[in-house]
């Protein structure tokens, strides 16, 4: 069963006088339990489109549906209440708040849930605790290397047990080696059930998924399990090196 | 989010830049304690006029004879009607609302007792004069009691001639030498300080009318029972109008007079005239509080440019708490909460540096300071209403960011 769909998505920015179609009429579809990789060089759209089914940005026109609700119909407010309780995001610059302990930022979003402080920072240990960070609780961002800050963030986005997790570029500050740390765990979080979808350029980054979409100038020019569903790892082979150039 | 948390999370931004919320706070600081010290010496001077109208006796008119200049030529007596004490009590038998009408007649004395001697004023009076000037008697006694016939050589003395007279010994029974006629002290008076004018209110001596006229000062005018003027108390402020038409109307009948005429007796308001000297004062006073409310206005814009400047500088963080899950409103209240905590604890500090001021004000230099309390109370929930109303633009700018625009902000 489709979690997410979109179609016929396009977004068109202002700049100045002209005007730039970064998404061009853009459909998909991705189901419950999914691990998907949204690939592309840069400007490409791959964000766009990932911002866009994060509910962080409206369509120009198009329209999403997440889990059975229309979000173009959605108010701020509303779509705010959708990321909360649906949505769990990942960042390439980690953005976790600077003055908050690694805790405070893992429970922040049971906050915005409504939830009292005690509880959300007893669910917020057990996130980091998944992530293997319990001990670093009580450190602030800036006392925790790259990698750890990325484990936080992904506590973070586990927290409010979200049906869909959105990473944008998760290892693109983090060395290789690290980078595949935080791919394992994501692993493991698909492995769960939870629909993960990961914008990245890099193919073996990509290769963790099951499923590859690749973007070129706004437009969906591959989508990996419609073109070749049985040679699944050849084909991300040809796509992370299509990628890659 | 709940209220408590939102509220924690304002506060710890405004602890995270301590300096920058203690500089906006001053703003506020500055304006509300120049409110208040504003407000403060205003009712100081408020509360010291109302003591002198209380003092002086409340609802006066005074009845004096027809002016004796005309276009700047005196008349002299002759023609014109004169004052009599009859008329104080045909006063107070005819017109109702009239609760005291006193005749009165004035001069300056020399006083002897013993060694010491002293000029001042001598009142001639009946009893009723002190009613109406609010006039209480030192030493337990009681107005009504005073041993203080017509035709005796009594005298009630100020408390400055007592002083002059007597210093510390007791001048009741006393004999004193008034132009030379010995009178008996039978009371002293309270004392009243200062008049609105500046001048002494202590320094006199009040007789009998008769005995006054007949031994210190002479006859008026040649009549033996004419008074200089007569102060009348009347019992409802909202009366006097009346009461002085009906008082003007009734001595015109009675002596004669064609109405509105410049022979006419001529009676003067004097609470009105004082109330109109303590407005002055207050109008003088807004306009001061008029200022010190720009200072707090000025405040208040400070306070909109820093949550500005705080606002574009956590553009980012306002879009990651926006992509966690914060709604419009999260986000408008964390701000507003911000700006509205500025203000209240800015308007505290004021009140507590004007409170400060005030009372230090009024132990160096003896000028009178009074703030009634909810003037305190006010001015804390105006600064915060100061807050809310100069926070809003900004949080509102904050919480209608794009989460995308945000999170992508440098």
């Amino acid at each position: 069963m489709a979690l997410i769909t979109a179609s016929g998505l396009c977004r068109v920015y202002d700049v100045g006088s002209e005007k730039l179609q970064v998404l061009k009429d853009v459909s998909l579809s991705i189901d419950e339990g999914e691990f998907v990789a949204l690939m592309g060089p840069s400007g490409s759209g791959k964000s766009t489109l990932m911002n866009q089914l994060g509910c962080l940005d409206r369509p120009t026109s198009g329209e999403i549906t997440l889990n059975g609700q229309t979000l173009s119909q959605c108010s701020a407010d509303q779509l705010a209440e959708v990321r909360c309780t649906y949505i769990g995001f990942v960042f390439q610059q980690f953005n976790l708040l600077p003055r908050l302990t690694a805790l405070d930022n893992v429970a922040l979003p049971l906050m915005y849930a409504g939830k009292d402080r005690k509880e959300a920072r007893g669910r917020a240990l057990e996130c980091l605790s998944q992530v293997g960070l319990a001990d670093r609780a009580s450190h602030r961002p800036s006392e925790l290397s790259g990698g750890q800050q990325q484990r936080v963030a992904i506590a973070r986005a586990i927290v409010n047990q979200p049906r869909l997790i959105l990473a944008d570029e998760p290892t693109g500050a983090l060395d290789t080696r690290t980078g595949h740390g935080i791919m394992e765990l994501f692993k493991q979080l698909n492995q769960q059930g939870i629909t993960l979808i990961i914008v990245t350029h890099e193919a073996d980054i990509a290769a963790y998924a099951r499923r590859q979409l690749l973007f070129r100038d706004g437009e969906l020019v591959s989508d990996s399990s419609r073109h070749m569903p049985h040679e699944q790892s050849q084909n991300q082979q040809a796509q992370g090196q299509e990628a890659a150039a | 989010m709940k209220f408590i948390e939102t509220l924690l999370t304002a506060l710890a931004a405004l602890a995270a830049h301590k300096l920058r919320s203690f500089l906006t706070m001053l703003g506020i600081i500055i304006g509300v304690s120049s409110v208040v010290v504003m407000m403060g010496l205003g009712g100081g001077a408020q509360k010291q006029v109302e003591a002198q109208l209380d003092s002086m006796g409340t609802n006066m008119l005074l009845i004096r004879g027809p002016s004796r200049q005309d276009r700047g030529v005196s008349q002299g007596a002759g023609g014109a009607a004169t004052l009599q004490q009859a008329d104080a009590r045909f006063i107070t038998d005819e017109i109702v609302g009239v609760t005291y009408a006193a005749p009165w007649i004035s001069g300056s004395v020399q006083v002897v007792s013993g060694n010491s001697n002293w000029s001042t004023r001598v009142n001639g009076i009946t009893a009723d004069y002190l009613h109406i000037h609010n006039w209480q008697l030192a030493h337990g006694q009681e107005i009504d009691q005073l041993q203080f016939q017509s035709n005796s050589k009594d005298v009630v003395i100020g408390s400055t001639v007592a002083e002059e007279l007597f210093g510390h010994e007791n001048p009741l029974g006393q004999q004193i030498r008034i132009n030379k006629v010995p009178f008996t002290v039978q009371a002293v008076l309270e004392s009243k300080g200062e008049d609105a004018r500046g001048s002494d209110q202590d320094d006199i001596i009040m007789v009998p009318i008769q005995t006054a006229r007949r031994r210190l000062l002479g006859s008026r005018k040649g009549l033996p029972t004419a008074v200089d003027s007569i102060w009348v108390q009347v019992a409802e402020l909202d009366d006097m109008e009346w009461v002085s038409g009906e008082i003007q109307a009734l001595l015109e009948q009675r002596y004669r007079i064609r109405p509105g005429s410049d022979s006419s007796f001529r009676i003067t308001n004097m609470t009105e005239r004082l109330k109109m000297r303590a407005e002055a004062g207050q109008v003088f006073n807004s306009l001061l509080a008029g200022v010190a409310c720009v200072s707090l206005l000025v405040g208040g814009i400070g306070i909109m440019n820093i949550m500005l400047v705080s606002v574009t500088e956590r553009t980012r963080e306002i879009g990651v708490r926006l992509a966690l899950g914060a709604r419009q409103t999260d986000v408008l209240a964390q701000f507003l909460i911000e700006a509205i905590v500025l203000c209240g604890i800015g308007g505290l500090f004021g009140i507590g540096v004007a409170v400060l001021g005030l009372y230090g004000a009024e132990y160096i230099t003896g000028l009178p300071v009074f703030i009634e309390w909810w003037i305190s109370v006010v001015s804390v929930l105006f600064s915060a209403l100061i807050g809310l109303f100069f926070g809003f633009y900004p949080a509102r700018k904050a919480s209608r960011l794009n989460p995308v625009d945000a999170l992508r902000y440098d």
